[in-house]
């Protein structure tokens, strides 16, 4: 897995003027903001993810892929690389983020909310491995540019469907920001949180495992 | 046996692969055949790149689903339209190769690809297609293997690289139980290079034959109407009609040389084999 990991990282370069861009952005609102790093936050976790989907469709350029099935590189090694990678950059984005607000904060003379920072933080790796599990497999199935189209078909899909469902009156009497906000404990949200990740992880990798293992090259 | 395919069959809608065939420890095994005669599905399967339908496959002992990533540090390979990720260049190559291969010498990797003319710090995707295929032969043959499949090996190679590649897989062998397993449309480098070849054609193996016997018995007979009516024909094994009258591929060349010595007999090769076993009919 080394290898793999290390070929994804060096195509990283590729990526660099989207990175440059990125990290201006996010210094840039985040000293605008006075520190608030709410929408820096999931943008760049977002798009740590985003970066570590599209890593599919370079490794499937050129039939990049088959070359690497040939090389002591199984099936399964290379799905688990994706999300090793994947987790490995939103963490690295959230650490990134974190630190820039605090930096952004102490230039600003705001207090610095480390707990509410990290809060914020979690919270959108947890929408970040969300998206992650759901992004790589329809990747590794369709391939970038229709997995893109699956995904959004899904999305609207799903967002119908609960319109559809909130039209019947069935929800009227349901407050669903009242309930996330009361129903459980700050400990206790963390550890849902994580429970549900990686509940997530694990069956988009073995989702993942299973699409990888009947591909043929 | 390193590799051996047994009655291996798989299904496409247009193309169907019927399969049997082996590479022996210490032999350079060639795979010739026409654009779509099934020689890269052939490699595929060997390689676990594809599932089959029926038949048994086992290279190094193994079916190709079950190698592990020790038993693949054994096998270097080359595909014909496949290879590192062209944004790559040769050192981030040589550094991925050290982190999947424990045996791989980088220097001497990067001393090679110097000599071949590789500028170490230029991306694959700006090469011309004669060093992209110099590149994966060499990361191929930088690390200790007990088999090497190669899809097309020399494509797009002049032909001082094509010798300095055929000489790397001729020193290649001299460990003696090492094999190859080797496709390629340059007739003339199979028959310097093979111990024997298989020809696949329509998905199908229709000749395997050792290269010394085809350089020595195999021979072109180019006879007119007459001559052909009257010839000996139990040696004939393919007749192809010409506009001279007609093309005899035989595997005896020596009985048409002693017995009709007026009639033109040409030597065997390869690629007259291949032309004859397609175009020409089955006597």
């Amino acid at each position: 897995m080394k290898g793999l990991l290390l070929k994804d990282v060096i195509i990283l370069r590729e990526q660099k003027m989207l990175l440059v861009l990125m990290l201006f952005i996010s210094v840039m609102m985040m000293t605008e903001n006075k520190g608030d790093i709410s929408f820096v936050a999931g943008y760049v976790i977002l798009l740590s993810t985003t970066i570590a989907t599209s890593s599919i469709s370079y490794d499937d350029a050129g039939k990049g892929t088959a070359f690497l099935f040939t090389m002591p590189c199984t099936r399964r090694m290379y799905v688990v690389e994706k999300y090793v990678y994947g987790v490995m950059l939103s963490l690295v984005g959230g650490a990134l983020v974190l630190g820039i607000g605090c930096v952004a904060s102490l230039m600003a003379k705001s207090t610095i909310h480390v707990s509410s920072y990290l809060a914020t933080v979690a919270g959108c790796e947890f929408i970040g491995i969300v998206f992650m599990s759901v992004m790589l497999p329809l990747f590794l199935k369709y391939g970038q540019e229709k997995g893109r189209i699956v995904f959004i078909v899904m999305f609207f899909s799903i967002f119908g469907l609960l319109i559809l469902i909130n039209k019947t009156g069935i929800t009227k009497n349901v407050d669903v920001n009242h309930f996330l906000e009361n129903a459980l404990s700050p400990g206790i949200s963390w550890i849902v949180m994580i429970a549900v990740s990686a509940v997530l992880l694990v069956v988009s990798i073995l989702v993942s495992m299973r699409v990888m293992e009947k591909r043929e090259f | 046996m390193i590799v051996q395919m047994k009655d291996v069959k798989k299904h496409y809608k247009q193309f169907e692969l019927d399969c049997t065939m082996e590479i022996q420890s210490g032999r350079i095994t060639g795979l010739v055949g026409q654009n779509g005669a099934g020689k890269t599905t052939a490699f595929k399967a060997v390689l676990g790149l594809i599932s089959t339908d029926g038949g048994e496959i086992t290279v190094l002992g193994k079916n190709p689903s079950k190698l592990l990533p020790s038993d693949k540090t054994r096998i270097g390979v080359v595909l014909s339209d496949g290879g590192f990720n062209e944004y790559l260049t040769v050192k981030n190559v040589a550094s991925v190769m050290s982190a999947f291969y424990p045996d791989f010498d980088k220097m001497n990797f990067l001393q090679r690809c110097d000599r071949s003319g590789l500028q170490q710090d230029k991306k694959i995707k700006d090469y011309s297609s004669g060093m992209k295929a110099k590149l994966k032969v060499l990361a191929a043959m930088s690390h200790d293997t007990d088999l090497l499949v190669l899809d097309e090996p020399t494509a797009g190679l002049d032909v001082v690289a094509r010798d300095e590649i055929l000489d790397m897989l001729r020193d290649y062998m001299m460990d003696g139980e090492r094999g190859i397993l080797i496709s390629s449309h340059i007739a003339t480098d199979l028959e310097g290079i093979c111990d024997d070849f298989y020809m696949i054609h329509e998905g199908k193996i229709v000749l395997h034959e050792e290269t010394d016997v085809l350089l020595s018995e195999y021979g072109v007979l180019k006879v007119d109407e007459e001559t052909y009516a009257k010839l000996d024909r139990q040696y004939i094994s393919q007749v192809k009609k010409e506009t001279f009258g007609y093309r005899c591929l035989t595997k005896n060349k020596q009985f048409y040389l002693e017995n009709y010595p007026g009639i033109v007999v040409e030597n065997g090769n390869l690629d007259e084999v291949i032309l004859m076993t397609i175009k020409g009919e089955r006597i």
